[in-house]
């Protein structure tokens, strides 16, 4: 399938999405192990994977956040691209 | 005394409880079985890619290629194949831990150590896109398997046991281990 230079950026852009998702799952899931293996008598070790688990959750929600505002900005472009074209048709049909 | 002063007086006396490790071990995993949700249910982003994809075709090709600058800051600030080959790859290493983690039968704290050590070269890759989740994952990843599985603890062929490495020494500052593993 042969894409523009358009849709190629796009698929870049959801395959950088699906490999950043899948990175922060195994994340953790790796943090959630090492939680559950840790001792409850072993406090400093799960205040520090806490604080890990919080710094990633930031993270994912930061970077979530960029990928919408990019979104965001591209669906806008392209709404107001769409009405110039309409009306860009509606002047050539008037012209005529 | 106003109503104001009471209630700073209250909340300052609950801040003061000691939060106990039970409720600090709770607190952990919900926040990260919450978070994984986040990650599996954030399908509508993905859809909202694709369908923009379909309908840049419909739109004439200078138009739609010059209203992406915000998704091309994102994919060409580093060649997108190598950022995605790195986000994997890092995403295999975490698998990797995980598995040293959970597995039911004790792995040799040597080839567990060798294999934490891959996963840490996996972090080394060059990646520039604005995303925190590379950086910030890579900082995770090396202070928790240093936590524990010891940072420098000579490698020991007769230690095969993951649990007897939970007693390794406190880990060192971050970042150390990544460089020493090369």
């Amino acid at each position: 399938m042969n894409l523009n230079p358009a849709q190629q950026i796009l698929v870049d852009m959801e395959e950088l999405y699906k490999a950043t998702m899948q990175l922060y799952e195994n994340y953790f899931r790796m943090l959630e192990a090492a939680i559950e293996q840790t001792p409850e008598t072993e406090e400093e070790k799960l205040v520090q994977l806490n604080a890990l688990a919080e710094e990633a959750n930031t993270a994912l929600e930061a970077d979530m956040a960029t990928f919408d505002k990019a979104l965001a900005m591209d669906a806008e472009s392209l709404t107001s691209m769409q009405e110039q074209l309409k009306i860009e048709d509606i002047y050539k049909k008037l012209q005529k | 005394m106003g109503v104001g002063k009471a209630i700073n007086t209250a909340r300052e006396s609950v801040r003061s409880i000691p939060t106990s490790p039970e409720a600090i071990k709770t607190g952990a995993l919900n926040l990260c079985h919450s978070a994984i949700s986040t990650c599996k249910g954030s399908g509508s982003i993905k859809m909202e890619l694709s369908n923009l994809a379909g309908t840049c075709a419909m739109y004439p090709l200078k138009a739609a290629a010059s209203g992406l600058t915000a998704c091309k800051e994102l994919v060409t600030l580093h060649p997108i194949d190598a950022t995605c080959t790195a986000f994997k790859g890092a995403a295999t290493a975490c698998t990797d831990a995980l598995k040293i983690v959970t597995s039911p039968v004790p792995i040799a704290a040597a080839t567990a150590r060798q294999t934490l050590n891959l996963g840490k070269e996996a972090f080394k890759a060059p990646v520039t896109v604005p995303l925190a989740a590379y950086h910030t994952i890579k900082r995770g990843y090396e202070k928790t398997t240093d936590m524990l599985f010891g940072a420098d603890a000579a490698p020991s062929a007769n230690d095969n046991a993951v649990a007897s490495s939970n007693s390794a020494p406190p880990a060192p500052p971050s970042g150390s281990g990544s460089a020493a593993a090369a």
